[in-house]
């Protein structure tokens, strides 16, 4: 081979060996979304109604004729002064340049797909999130906008882009944009002779963002009800508008912070997706919002976060595409192992088309998916799913925020033991990014039942985690066949040493295994490496009534039992290494197993006199679990369907 | 591709034109020292040396308003006969609002009795015995956007009979402006340089460019530089070039660029060439010049981000 036929191979060469090969996870989607046991209509195919469109806002839109002679109703821009502002004139400048205006005149613009109907019709926002201010991020959601009307809402998304670019802590002014198009909205459905008067249904409303503006529907819920703006008073509001649903779409938190607090949020159903492979967000940092959200007015209100292997952060959105920090970003993007957009958009269809249809229409026959995403096999695509939910009805026995007891409980009386463990600690859940967490506490355990020795046969009894259940909480609580057991739970990879004789867990043992230190630690992670477990993992959960019946059920039985999953959204090794903590994110399942079906496995026990709640890892010689809010709950039943019945 | 074969094609049509008026044929140089008149940068010699708005380690040499937009440090040597050998050291840094640079130029070259000495002395086969060296430190600062620097420096010419030295000082101002950078330098503004008993200017003069990066063409990005120099004697010459940056994977780089330039004698090529390989922060350098009577001259560079 010549000299000239060498070098460019040579070349390939070496930039094949500096760009690190393609690591997933083994997909298991194959067993794991094998059935369809949920009988409804998939909501991600188009509805009976005719989809009309039409733009509103400033009509003097300087970039966008669609916002200037073609609006077909007209909005009175706002002053945003005092909730947005440029990082530096310079960039002050180029922005008035660019629109033509400042944020003292924010343009109320958007885009309406709307059914072709009598109505009145659930409204839902969708607003984009940072980008290139030039390229144009509202008719992204085209494809969410031709849905959901053709299925009887009316989507409007929302001109956000001069609020794009180059700035930052913004993200109220985004919130706050979302209620001015509701107050722009309240006025089509008011007036007469509009296309929307009277049928646009105003108590029926829904928010849903990406980015930024998942951050920023959070923001808009939270204004919602308040009376003046929380870092200037001078500013009040009078909103009030009936928000009953937002969607986060791969959000940032934490951007803007009312009053330097993490937005507190409650009484709202919370839908919130995040891909592994976010090259943007690339921390499922919307899980913090999660876990933020209270119910407290006992309504049915439920919360679900839905982490969908190898999706990234901008196909959400079909005008930013695959490259997610610009068009450059293929340099260092790996996205050898995305999602294709189309099957990333049919996520998205299936998910938050059923989040609007059950709570803005009332169509309860969808919950079951926001609990276990594999009563849908057929309508997913084919990739790995991680899902947590909790509904109002919970009531936690143990969510590790308390104290730093490990042997209490979150409510009085409720006591917590542990037998033949090697680990057992309490501690913050880390994020992926470096030096971030989830801003809220789990319990790691971990264990080995071979016995230390030259017998590595050996085996000693099955190590357990047990949660007490006192008479008060199940009469308080009012605890029966009705009611269901729920946690969230995520295996990690690490494998404690064999347990030494005469071990006592009883006291915290944390320093047995280093190796499971390092899922706390993300630092030291790599300690791990050499003891990581890829062995399938189960365990049983154990319920023991008054009367000392036991009851016992796999827990493979109600979710697959993943291990993290592998994520390297980086071309460079080296680069992913220095720039996140882990290689994985820890995203723990939620697990709903109803009493009743313990009763039905053990028929003497009686779940009303439930005592005990035990999780006995006899199922998997060695392993680690990370172990979070654990409870009981007075389920809506609808979200009980098929529980149980899917195989792993 | 294309488009830069044609960009090559044109420069190579505009040549002819920058060639040297005969007059500029002199047997003797009109200033001194000769190291200030050479190009002090790998990179920007690739592009015609125009570099007055670059963004880079080596600014100090061209504008110190530049100073702490390109960080790093780098060293560079150029080869241009047995005689003649040029090497180069500057770093620059950020510094509250601006940045702070040094830089140190040396060249050894063949002995020439006359002074100043001419360009073509580097042609020179001799074993060097005549020396030029020029040693700067400046700073720049940012205020309302435009940014301004200030260099001061120590030139020297040396002879196998005499030497001489003298300070200097370069002004710059800059601003950043679509895309790119509008810059303007004052430089060599200092009093005559005396050796023994003769007495010549310092090459003062005047340059206005503007250099820009980034423009997406395919895979490729690329960057433009472009300066007019106003010389003391009111000579005009303009110089521009081209880079052509392929980034593989993040953190490799391969550029090529071409340039071109008025030149000052007589067989002296208006074209440069250049190329570099970045790895991470590690960038090597080379660029291609033809000096006077034909010789070609080769530098080589190394940069650290």
């Amino acid at each position: 081979m010549s000299l000239n036929g060498v070098r460019p191979l040579a070349l390939v060469a070496l930039l094949s060996a500096c760009t690190q090969p393609l690591t997933l996870s083994k997909d298991d989607s194959s067993v794991v979304l094998a059935h369809q046991l949920l009988a409804a209509p998939n909501p991600a195919e188009a509805g009976p109604f005719k989809v009309r469109t039409l733009t509103y806002g400033s009509g003097t839109d300087k970039q966008r004729r669609a916002f200037r002679d073609s609006v077909s109703l007209k909005t009175t821009p706002v002053d945003g002064s005092k909730l947005a502002a440029a990082p530096d004139p310079k960039q002050a400048k180029i922005r008035k340049s660019f629109f033509g205006f400042d944020f003292s005149k924010m343009p109320v613009n958007g885009r309406v797909w709307y059914p072709d109907g009598e109505g009145p019709f659930p409204l839902v926002l969708v607003v984009h999130g940072n980008h290139d201010m030039r390229e144009f991020s509202d008719p992204g959601y085209a494809y969410l906008g031709e849905l959901l009307a053709s299925r009887g809402f009316i989507l409007a998304s929302v001109d956000e882009n001069f609020l794009n670019g180059f700035i930052r802590n913004e993200n109220d002014a985004r919130g706050w944009m979302l209620l001015q198009h509701l107050k722009a909205w309240r006025g089509f459905n008011d007036s007469l002779g509009t296309p929307f008067t009277h049928k646009v249904d105003m108590q029926s409303i829904g928010l849903m963002g990406h980015s930024r503006g998942g951050e920023a529907v959070a923001v808009a819920a939270a204004f919602n009800r308040l009376p003046f703006y929380p870092d200037d008073a001078t500013l009040r509001f009078d909103f009030g508008f009936a928000i009953k649903a937002l969607v986060a779409i791969a959000p940032i938190d934490g951007q803007y912070k009312p009053a330097d607090q993490p937005t507190p949020l409650e009484n709202v159903n919370y839908l919130v997706i995040h891909g592994s492979h976010d090259g943007d967000v690339s921390s499922f940092s919307g899980l913090r919002q999660y876990e933020r959200i209270r119910f407290t007015d006992g309504k049915p209100w439920f919360k679900s976060a839905v982490y969908v292997y190898r999706a990234n952060h901008g196909q959400w959105n079909t005008v930013w595409g695959n490259m997610d920090n610009g068009p450059r970003s293929g340099r260092y993007l790996d996205l050898r192992g995305l999602l294709s957009s189309k099957d990333q958009q049919q996520f998205g269809k299936v998910y938050m088309g059923a989040f609007l249809e059950a709570t803005l229409k009332g169509k309860r026959e969808y919950l079951p998916l926001f609990r276990d995403h594999r009563v849908i096999g057929q309508w997913l695509p084919r990739t790995m799913y991680v899902t947590r939910f909790q509904d109002a009805g919970f009531r936690a026995l143990a969510d590790y925020h308390e104290d730093v007891d490990v042997t209490t409980g979150s409510v009085p009386g409720v006591r917590i033991a542990g037998e033949s463990l090697s680990v057992w600690k309490e501690a913050v859940v880390p994020m992926r990014w470096k030096d971030s967490n989830f801003g809220h506490n789990a319990v790691w355990l971990g264990w080995n039942n071979h016995l230390a020795g030259a017998d590595t046969t050996k085996m000693g009894p099955p190590a357990a985690y047990t949660v007490s259940v006192t008479d008060s909480v199940r009469t308080a609580w009012r605890v029966s066949a009705q009611s269901s057991v729920e946690f969230s739970l995520a295996p990690t990879s690490a494998r404690p040493g064999p347990r030494k004789l005469k071990e006592d867990s009883s006291k915290k043992t944390a320093s047995d295994s280093a190796a499971t230190k390092a899922d706390v630690s993300s630092g030291k992670k790599e300690a791990a490496k050499a003891a990581e477990d890829t062995v399938p993992m189960d365990l049983t959960i154990e319920v023991v009534d008054a009367r000392d019946v036991t009851a016992r059920l796999p827990l493979s039985q109600y979710g697959a039992v993943r291990r993290p999953l592998a994520t390297h959204v980086l071309r460079r090794a080296d680069r992913e290494k220095r720039n996140f903590a882990s290689t994985y994110e820890i995203v723990l399942q939620s697990y709903v197993i109803p009493l009743a079906d313990f009763a039905r496995v053990q028929p003497g026990f009686d779940p009303a006199a439930i005592r005990t709640l035990r999780f006995r890892f006899d199922r998997t010689p060695v392993g680690t679990v990370i172990l979070d809010d654990i409870g009981i709950s007075s389920l809506d039943p609808a979200f009980l369907i098929a529980a149980g019945s899917a195989p792993r | 591709m294309r488009r830069l074969g044609t960009i090559i094609r044109l420069l190579s049509a505009i040549a002819p034109a920058l060639a040297p008026p005969p007059a500029a044929r002199a047997q003797s140089g009109r200033y001194a020292p000769l190291v200030l008149q050479l190009p002090a940068s790998t990179r920007a010699l690739g592009m015609g040396n125009a570099w007055v708005a670059g963004r880079d380690h080596d600014v100090i040499f061209y504008n110190p308003a530049q100073l702490g937009v390109g960080l790093g440090l780098g060293v560079s040597v150029e080869r241009y006969r047995s005689g003649s050998t040029l090497g180069t050291m500057s770093a620059s840094t950020a510094l509250g609002s601006g940045g702070i640079g040094i830089g140190v130029q040396m060249l050894d070259y063949g002995a020439t009795t006359l002074f100043p000495s001419p360009i073509a002395a580097l042609a020179s086969e001799e074993s060097s015995r005549s020396s030029s060296t020029s040693a700067s430190l400046g700073v720049s600062t940012t205020v309302h956007d435009i940014r301004a620097g200030i260099t001061g420096k120590y030139v020297e010419e040396r002879s196998p009979q005499a030497r001489g030295g003298r300070g200097a000082v370069d002004l710059g101002i800059a601003q950043d402006i679509w895309r790119g950078t509008l810059a303007l330098s004052v430089q060599n503004i200092g009093p005559r340089l005396r050796l023994g008993d003769r007495r010549a200017p310092l090459p003062f003069r005047t340059t206005l460019g503007f250099a820009g990066g980034g423009l997406p063409v395919g895979p490729i990005d690329l960057g433009l530089t472009s300066a007019v120099s106003i010389l003391r004697n009111g000579r005009v010459n303009p110089a521009g070039g081209l880079e052509a940056v392929f980034i593989p994977l993040d953190g490799w780089l391969i550029a090529g660029r071409v340039g071109a330039r008025r030149t000052e004698t007589r067989g002296e090529s208006p074209l440069t060439a250049g190329a570099s390989l970045g790895l991470d922060r590690l960038t090597l350098e080379y660029a291609w010049e033809r000096i006077a009577a034909g010789a070609t001259a080769h530098r080589l560079g190394a940069r650290i981000r």
